[in-house]
């Protein structure tokens, strides 16, 4: 929450500056995320989304990237890659009970997976590519400080708020902290119980 | 006491009891039709050609990560749907309770624990005692011919955002509505504050 944080900094230089403990404290904005709309019926019994998804916009939103594609074909859409991705060679995501594996790649380095991000993250940032059964069932970019950036939320809201007009019926987003890391996973809706582990592991 | 008063005793606590009257209609559950007489009759409004529907905005917050989600539910008009004096779509006078539910869920599908989401508009108690029943899903909601913009104003109590929600036409104007509930309610100054506007773009 860095915004409330430098309001509140600012709030206390105000206070400071002024001299005076009445002056009042700045107005910090919230951000409003906004839901998918749905649309009722007359007798307000069911709803459907009033907005069908945006394919070419979730496609652009992934990077190119499906759900349920494989290790080998996750590998074709990522810049740089001089060998090709194999599960049998992924490490295994440690905080899942099943057999998850996973594949990393720098955030800087992953141009096409972060265009809705306008504010900085550090270098330590990462996108994780996370695979169940050889197929891609969860993307979660994992925001981490450095010195030139040393609040990264701002970064994190920027791509979550792109990610939550989406009906959770095609992707599920959610937004959490671990230490000082802002996670941003956006995971397969046929993804069952994997759908509520979070990332529990160390900062790299 | 004469009659006169008896009949004024007996306005009085019809007037006091009408909203509990309502409000245990509206909690059945059951679906209402927003199509009956009851609701006046409409007149069409239309923007390229297309009527304009009711929307009611609700305002929802995950408690453990502060974040506020709008979320829009938009009544198709019925055929004959004809606009208000304002110029607007009326929406329903009551909310069946599944809307609000509806509400909460779009948050709980992006949290944790679902049981983090309440309604953005708390009651006092909230701060100490932080659920969903401590806040009020009618005093999170703007209807669309009543307000273009809702707001939400808060103030910190310790790592968590105690707010309320208030409606206008103007983002200033909600924002100050919001403002004075949450103040007038919690006693604090509520300087964070936002807004969207009632309607999807």
């Amino acid at each position: 929450m860095g915004w409330l944080v430098r309001a509140a900094l600012a709030a206390e230089l105000t206070l400071i500056m002024s001299g005076s403990s009445t002056a009042q404290p700045v107005v910090v904005t919230k951000p409003i995320l906004v839901l998918p709309t749905l649309q009722w019926t007359a007798t307000a019994s069911t709803w459907k989304y009033a907005v069908l998804p945006d394919a070419g916009q979730i496609n652009a939103l992934l990077g190119g990237l499906n759900f349920g594609m494989t290790p080998e074909e996750v590998g074709q859409h990522l810049p740089g890659r001089s060998s090709a991705l194999h599960w049998d060679d992924l490490p295994d995501a440690k905080e899942y009970s099943k057999d998850v594996r996973y594949f990393w790649l720098p955030m800087q380095a992953a141009d096409r997976l972060t265009g809705p991000i306008q504010s900085c993250y550090g270098a330590p940032s990462s996108v994780n590519l996370l695979f169940f059964n050889q197929a891609l069932f969860r993307i979660s970019w994992r925001f981490l400080p450095d010195q030139k950036c040393p609040d990264v939320s701002d970064a994190a809201e920027d791509l979550y708020a792109a990610f939550v007009p989406i009906a959770p019926s095609v992707v599920i987003s959610m937004h959490y902290t671990n230490g000082p890391a802002e996670v941003v996973d956006v995971t397969a809706p046929n993804a069952g119980p994997l759908i509520s582990v979070r990332w529990q592991g160390r900062p790299r | 006491m004469n009659a006169c008063s008896v009949r004024r005793s007996a306005s009085r606590l019809l007037l006091l009891l009408l909203p509990l009257l309502l409000a245990g209609t509206a909690s059945e559950g059951a679906p209402q039709n927003f199509d009956l007489g009851s609701y006046g009759t409409p007149s069409v409004v239309q923007r390229g050609g297309r009527p304009l529907a009711c929307t009611v905005t609700y305002l929802v917050q995950d408690d453990t990560t502060n974040q506020t989600y709008a979320a829009r539910m938009q009544f198709d008009p019925s055929p004959d749907a004809a606009a208000g004096q304002n110029g607007r779509m009326p929406c329903p006078g009551m909310m069946p309770p599944t809307v609000g539910q509806a509400a909460l869920d779009g948050c709980r599908s992006h949290a944790v624990n679902a049981a983090d989401c309440v309604f953005a508009d708390m009651k006092k108690g909230f701060s100490t005692s932080p659920s969903v029943d401590n806040t009020s899903a009618p005093g999170s909601r703007c209807s669309s011919d009543q307000a273009s913009q809702i707001a939400i104003a808060c103030w910190r109590s310790g790592t968590r955002d105690v707010c309320d929600v208030g409606c206008g036409e103007e983002p200033d104007t909600a924002v100050q509505a919001a403002r004075q509930r949450c103040e007038a309610t919690h006693g604090k100054t509520c300087n964070i504050t936002g807004s969207v506007p009632v309607e999807a773009p």
